[in-house]
């Protein structure tokens, strides 16, 4: 069967998004309560993050203090958005969505700095 | 399919919808930050020296404690959450409570910081600015109105989190009626994940 390139197709997203948001509304009826001590230890690593970034850009490291400090915000970044703003537990679309709205977003960046750096 | 029924008993909600709308809402203000934060990047490399020393005048204390206060209370915000969850809530009130006195010190930090510039005649346009290279005035821009639109949502998060706070104590924000709840918190770590970068690309980074 050609069931192989069904991926190819364009609209297919918009029909797989519909049956994501069905399906899982059925899981979501099985609540997911995040216990205290999760979210505790979230923010403990928020915050041991955030020391690491103060400690990091402290030192010179030349052209890796920015990309260090970047990196780290985005470890940051993600753990909010995964465990505090529930996308670990929540339906499949808000993550989808979350990641494609980061594709766009770094596509811009990448097509600025492309022509900055080449003029 | 049916077991659904219990989950939208009432006809007039769909809590999915509702928490779709907010997040693509958040989606547009990721790209409006964003936005905010290529220009900063464009400007900061083809003025890499003004962007140095003037990042200097910034004081990393303050706004490291202002990164810490925003994650807690983004900690508080989510808890709250879990109590509703459990039908606590006497908890989501206090963790409410809590998360909006963080909310308010963080702006009373902000005022002091704001404050101190000014005086020491730190702003765009100003007579220092005037002798200082084109750099140091985009610097100051940017730090004046980044943080500001950020201090803006601050606001808008507070007021958000007041009603839900009120809610709840009504009753109308309770165990099994919690959207509008979970929608302030989604906004309110909006507002943390903006300053996760503002943080170190004003503050630290040399």
């Amino acid at each position: 069967m050609a069931s192989g390139r069904f991926n190819l197709d364009f609209p297919l997203p918009i029909v797989l998004s519909y049956s994501l948001i069905r399906t899982t509304t059925m899981s979501e009826d099985k609540l997911h309560i995040v216990p205290f001590k999760n979210h505790i230890m979230v923010l403990l690593t928020l915050i041991v993050l955030t020391i690491l970034t103060v400690a990091i850009t402290s030192i010179d490291l030349g052209p890796y203090n920015t990309a260090a400090a970047l990196v780290i915000a985005t470890i940051k970044i993600i753990l909010v958005l995964m465990y505090f703003m529930h996308l670990r537990f929540d339906q499949v679309i808000y993550r989808i969505m979350a990641i494609m709205v980061l594709c766009i977003y770094s596509a811009v960046i990448i097509v600025t700095f492309l022509d900055y750096l080449n003029r | 399919m049916e077991t659904n029924a219990t989950h939208h008993a009432d006809l007039h909600r769909d809590d999915t919808a509702a928490k779709i709308g907010m997040w693509l809402f958040i989606f547009t203000e990721i790209l409006l930050f964003g936005g905010l934060f290529i220009v900063y990047s464009v400007y900061r490399y083809r003025n890499p020296e003004a962007f140095h020393l003037a990042h200097e005048e910034l004081s990393i204390p303050i706004g490291f404690i202002n990164t810490v206060i925003l994650l807690v209370s983004s900690a508080t915000v989510a808890i709250a959450i879990s109590a509703i969850q459990k039908n606590d809530r006497k908890m989501t009130m206090i963790l409410l409570g809590i998360t909006l006195l963080l909310a308010f010190t963080f702006l009373v930090n902000k005022y002091f910081e704001w404050g101190a510039k000014f005086e020491h005649q730190m702003y765009p346009g100003s007579d220092l600015m005037k002798n200082l290279s084109h750099g140091d005035t985009l610097f100051f821009s940017l730090y004046f109105f980044m943080t500001g639109l950020h201090a803006v949502h601050i606001i808008v998060g507070m007021i958000l989190l007041i009603v839900s706070l009120v809610r709840v104590k009504l009753g109308t924000i309770r165990s099994n009626q919690y959207a509008m709840l979970e929608n302030s918190g989604l906004y309110w770590h909006l507002v943390d994940l903006i300053w996760i970068f503002l943080f170190p690309l004003f503050y630290l980074i040399h």
